[in-house]
């Protein structure tokens, strides 16, 4: 059992599993060893900055990864501005237990097929009702195809059309000799949005790089779309195109350059903001029920605005503020409606639901996103919290301890007895050795956030009068606390969390998990984000600036 | 006059299924046509022509789901005592553990036994399958020019995927290759009859071709971006082409004579209705699956009861949940179900599952097959009921509870009760769900020597069953 509980529990800051935890400073951080010889310094404690390695290529693949439905929406809307367009067009993706940009996620079963054709057919329809616009040209005149193939085309493909691909959209142009201009152009248009080079992010052009035969370059096109979908969710705009077309992303200083036009630009906020939410699998809240004796002021309403002023303290932290993982853990500043006030126990001036106004949260009771109505309650259940739950997303997210209960064990949680408090229960299912292995760190991680109800209130006791103890001494995570202020404060100072949090972005950014071939890319980027300070923005950075990110491998 | 048994929607249809006068006016000309002509048993060792099989989450009670007595004279307990007006085309089978569930690399205790339970393999690193669950794999041989592979339906919850689609994470085409369910009636009964089934206009003729021409063209560029791409993006994309494939096989199909012998019933819902209202959804999906059956759109159906964590039974509860307040949620309670005497409420809850599954029955047993109008659907079809865990307050893959209902071609018949059991709690049994599946892969007429991982869950049929 002992040899299955270590692989259940330890792991690697780069990826599927890190070890350790925050150390103390100075120290390497006890078992915090990255498991690689090639980036010894990558988990480390608060020992100091990961080594820099050579180079950050990794040489396995990204994957081929299918537009989420945010994206594909963005990029329908792109493409027909000015057009009236349903407000929902594509079956939305789901992130499952990793991101939507995961293929597990994208996944086309024959239902999302079949709605994805509806959605293609009913987008055709409303842009090809004024075909004259559509083509920029009167249909019957010669070349007026083909200009509308080569144009639609290459904006719905983010790159120039093959041969190959002009003469089918051509040829299906000209199959029907009956059809009218109106038809022809919506028949296109209906085959494009079920293309796979519409569909997918096409990464496989370039060129085989002149020092080094394993791997290509991206060309501009590609790039263009990497960059555009990672930090606006949307398609290039015209003036990153361009770039593209005059080959003015072949350098790193020029990729950068454009990456922090984007950054700049508003249509980055909600992007950032859905990652924080997929990361702390906030999206638990769209199903989220609750007893409505206990609880009758939740609902579909609360929690949908539980998760928006989430996004908003993100978007705030990222992008008016500070921008570092610590403000996002530390910050005590909220917007609030007046559903959520009264949440957090404040008062607020707000008009309405989408009326959000800026508060300070107690000081004391909140601090950062972890100690979040959001957070809580979407990691409760129907009547109370659920301290395992919320114990193993801080263990997953923020320490990189990849969790699986050894195979065999019987999972079977005590039922609470009369006078116990769920800290008492947690401690007799833990007298099992096969248990105690990770819920030693799990269960008083997840205590930390005991203070929150299974709505997010804050609160000193149960309902049963017994008293919340939300102190936790973790030396496995090198953390002691006396409750979720408190451990947000330590892991705002920790490169653990820092490295961690990277991973995620990591993972979000190449729709997989990393793998030791990864080790290089991880270092840079966890080395660049801790020397920056934590700032996210820098992060994002780094892995656009990143060899992997402008290269493959030249046999994926 | 047939003798068909009323159908389990007669309870809702004042409100709304085959609604009111206007819908039984619509509906009748379908029911009559397709009612079976005289009641027939299946004799034993008919063949099955149609597989539906239903998943519940989260096992069951074992000391109130096991019969008791002999192979042909059994007694049914309180757990399945719902299909009791069922015995005699029944073979309850106990004793049969998911071994492929522990042979997972990675993964919780829901994980292993969800992704495992109908493919009887073990996941990838990814926690992707490697192989089909045993309903796709009879599906793939036996579709024929039939419009769908299988049709598939949810029970419980919606959202997820627009549409209210939703991957329930059971049923899989091949490796990386997900099934959805469907969890809104409407949208079943839209994307299955609404204009597909019955006189087709001929005024769309012309849209079919030209929908047909759009199809070639994508299926076209498929082929030219594939060549760009390496084996394991490949086998992600070939899975995408082969939905494209499907879908234009069905707009080609849309006009054919055997689509048009089949009228299509009325679905009227009240505006407002929740999909996560198992009680309300239940039995219209069940009459949905039987009459898709019946108009022999598939010979293959899936039901997933996709809540296993919440589900609060309120309609067995005047609208309240029957779980007890010291427990979180039916999830808790059926972890703390092993007491001799179970809480009533989570006998309650299971039952449940077993009063729907004998809806699923009565409504196939209202239909006559399509080709075979002496005999209904349910004398010619064979139901899987089975669970991805056995004892719930266990979590874990032994014994599972398995029901098999309607025909499985054996010579001995039905109304059987098969113990395979070797009597040990919580030790592994001596067959797997590899050979029972391999079984139901015999019975259907192949000859396969297993399914599944075999070097964990072994080769070879379950004895007695096909």
């Amino acid at each position: 059992m002992a040899s299955i509980v270590s692989v259940a529990c330890s792991g690697r800051i780069g990826d599927p599993n890190a070890a350790g935890g925050l150390g103390k400073p100075g120290t390497p951080g006890g078992a915090a060893g990255s498991g690689s010889s090639k980036s010894p310094g990558a988990a480390r404690g608060n020992g100091g900055l990961p080594a820099l390695p050579d180079g950050s290529f990794s040489s396995k693949a990204t994957p081929l990864r299918r537009l989420t439905s945010t994206q594909l929406d963005n990029t329908v809307r792109a493409l027909f501005p000015g057009v009236a367009l349903p407000a929902t067009l594509f079956p939305s993706t789901i992130a499952g237990r990793d991101y939507t940009t995961f293929p597990q996620a994208t996944v086309v079963t024959e239902d999302v097929a079949e709605s994805m054709r509806s959605a293609a057919s009913a987008i055709a329809k409303a842009a090809a009702a004024d075909v004259n616009k559509l083509m920029g040209c009167a249909p019957a005149t010669a070349g007026c195809a083909d200009k509308l193939i080569g144009a639609l085309g290459e904006s719905a493909y983010r790159r120039p059309l093959t041969v190959e691909e002009h003469d089918i959209l051509r040829a299906l142009w000209d199959k029907d000799t009956q059809a009218t201009p109106v038809q022809r152009a919506q028949a296109v248009v209906e085959a494009i949005l079920q293309s796979p080079q519409f569909l997918y992010l096409d990464d496989k052009s370039g060129k085989v790089d002149a020092s080094d035969p394993t791997r290509v370059t991206l060309d501009g096109y590609a790039l263009a779309s990497r960059l555009a979908y990672l930090l606006w969710n949307s398609p290039p705009d015209a003036a990153l195109i361009a770039k593209a077309r005059a080959g003015k992303l072949a350098s790193r200083d020029e990729l950068l350059a454009e990456a922090k036009r984007l950054l700049a630009d508003p249509r980055a906020h909600p992007v950032v903001a859905a990652f924080h939410v997929e990361y702390l699998q906030l999206t638990k809240l769209d199903a989220a029920q609750r007893d409505a004796a206990l609880f009758p002021s939740f609902g579909p309403e609360l929690a949908a605005s539980m998760k928006k002023a989430f996004e908003r303290f993100v978007e705030h932290v990222v992008f008016d503020s500070k921008g570092t993982l610590a403000e996002l853990l530390e910050s005590r500043v909220a917007f609030v409606n007046g559903r959520l006030a009264a949440v957090y126990g404040v008062s607020s001036s707000s008009s309405g639901d989408d009326d959000y106004r800026q508060v300070q949260l107690p000081q004391g009771e909140r601090a950062g996103m972890l100690t979040r109505a959001a957070f809580a309650a979407a990691h409760a259940n129907t009547r109370e919290s659920a301290p395992v739950h919320r114990g193993a997303v801080v263990l997953e997210r923020l320490f990189c301890r990849e969790l699986e209960p050894p195979p065999g064990v019987n999972a079977t949680l005590p039922q609470l007895q009369d006078g116990e408090s769920p800290r008492e229960r947690l401690a007799r299912h833990r007298a099992d050795p096969a248990c105690s292995a990770c819920h030693d760190m799990i269960d008083p991680v997840g205590f930390a956030f005991e203070s929150f109800d299974a709505i997010g209130s804050h609160r000193i006791a149960y309902a049963s009068q017994v008293p919340i103890d939300a102190s936790g001494d973790v030396p496995a995570l090198g953390v002691k606390f006396g409750d979720g202020v408190e451990l947000s404060a330590q892991l705002a100072k920790s490169d653990i969390a820092m490295s961690c949090y990277a991973v995620h972005w990591l993972r979000y950014a190449l729709g997989r998990r990393l793998a030791p071939d990864d080790d290089d890319l991880a270092a840079t980027v966890q080395h660049q984000f801790i020397k920056s300070g934590g700032n996210i923005q820098a992060l994002l950075l780094a892995i656009v600036g990143s060899d992997t990110f402008r290269q493959r491998p030249v046999n994926p | 006059m047939s003798e068909r048994k009323p159908p389990s929607f007669v309870r809702h249809s004042r409100r709304f299924f085959l609604a009111g006068a206007a819908g039984f006016a619509l509906g009748l000309p379908f029911l009559e046509a397709l009612a079976p002509k005289k009641q027939a048993l299946a004799a034993p060792g008919d063949k099955p022509k149609r597989l539906i099989v239903v998943v519940h989450r989260q096992g069951t009670v074992l000391s109130q789901w096991t019969p008791s007595g002999s192979e042909t004279s059994f007694t049914l307990p309180s757990l399945l005592a719902p299909l009791a007006p069922y015995q005699s085309k029944l073979l309850v089978v106990s004793g049969v553990d998911n071994k492929a569930a522990a042979a997972c690399p990675s993964g919780d205790g829901h994980q292993r036994a969800g992704a495992t339970l109908l493919t009887a393999d073990s996941y990838d690193s990814n926690m992707e399958t490697r192989g089909p669950s045993i309903d796709q794999l009879v599906a793939s041989r036996l579709q024929g020019n039939l419009p769908y592979r299988s049709i598939n339906v949810a029970v419980g919850h919606g959202g997820g995927l627009s549409g209210g689609a939703l991957k329930s994470g059971f049923f899989f085409v091949g490796a990386k290759d997900p099934v959805s369910s469907i969890a809104d009636p409407a949208v079943v009964f839209s994307s299955l009859f609404a204009g597909k089934v019955g006189q087709v206009d001929p005024s769309i003729a012309q849209q079919r071709v030209r929908d047909i021409a759009v199809l070639d063209a994508v299926a076209d560029n498929f082929k030219a971006f594939r060549a760009r791409l390496g084996k394991d993006d490949q086998l992600r994309l070939d899975n995408h082409a082969a939905k494209i494939e499907a879908i234009q096989k069905r707009v080609v199909a849309a006009g054919s004579t055997q689509a048009k012998s089949c009228v299509a019933p009325a679905l009227n819902l009240p505006s407002g209705y929740n999909t996560r209202d198992e009680g309300f959804i239940a039995p219209l999906q069940m009459d949905l699956v039987a009459s898709a059956l019946a108009c022999n759109l598939a010979r293959v159906a899936t039901v997933v009861f996709d809540q296993g964590h919440a589900p609060e039974f309120a309609w067995l509860n005047s609208g309240s949940s029957i779980v007890p307040s010291k427990y979180d949620n039916w999830h808790m309670m059926v972890h703390d179900g092993r007491s001799p005497s179970p809480e009533p409420a989570l006998v309650q809850g299971y039952r449940w599952y077993s009063e729907s599954v004998a809806t699923l029955l009565g409504a196939l047993q209202s239909y006559a097959d399509p080709e075979e109008a002496n005999k209904t659907l349910l004398d010619t079809s064979l139901v899987l009921w089975i669970s991805n865990f056995g004892d719930g307050n266990g979590h874990n893959t032994l014994k599972l509870p398995i029901v098999i209902a309607g025909t499985t071609g054996s010579p001995s018949g039905m109304g059987r009760y098969l113990d395979l059991s070797n009597k040990k709690a919580w030790t592994d049994s001596q067959y797997s769900t590899s050979q029972v599946f391999t079984s139901l892969l015999h019975a259907f007429g192949g000859n396969d020597a297993g399914f599944g991982n075999t070097s964990v869950g072994g080769s070879g049929a379950v004895p007695g069953i096909a």
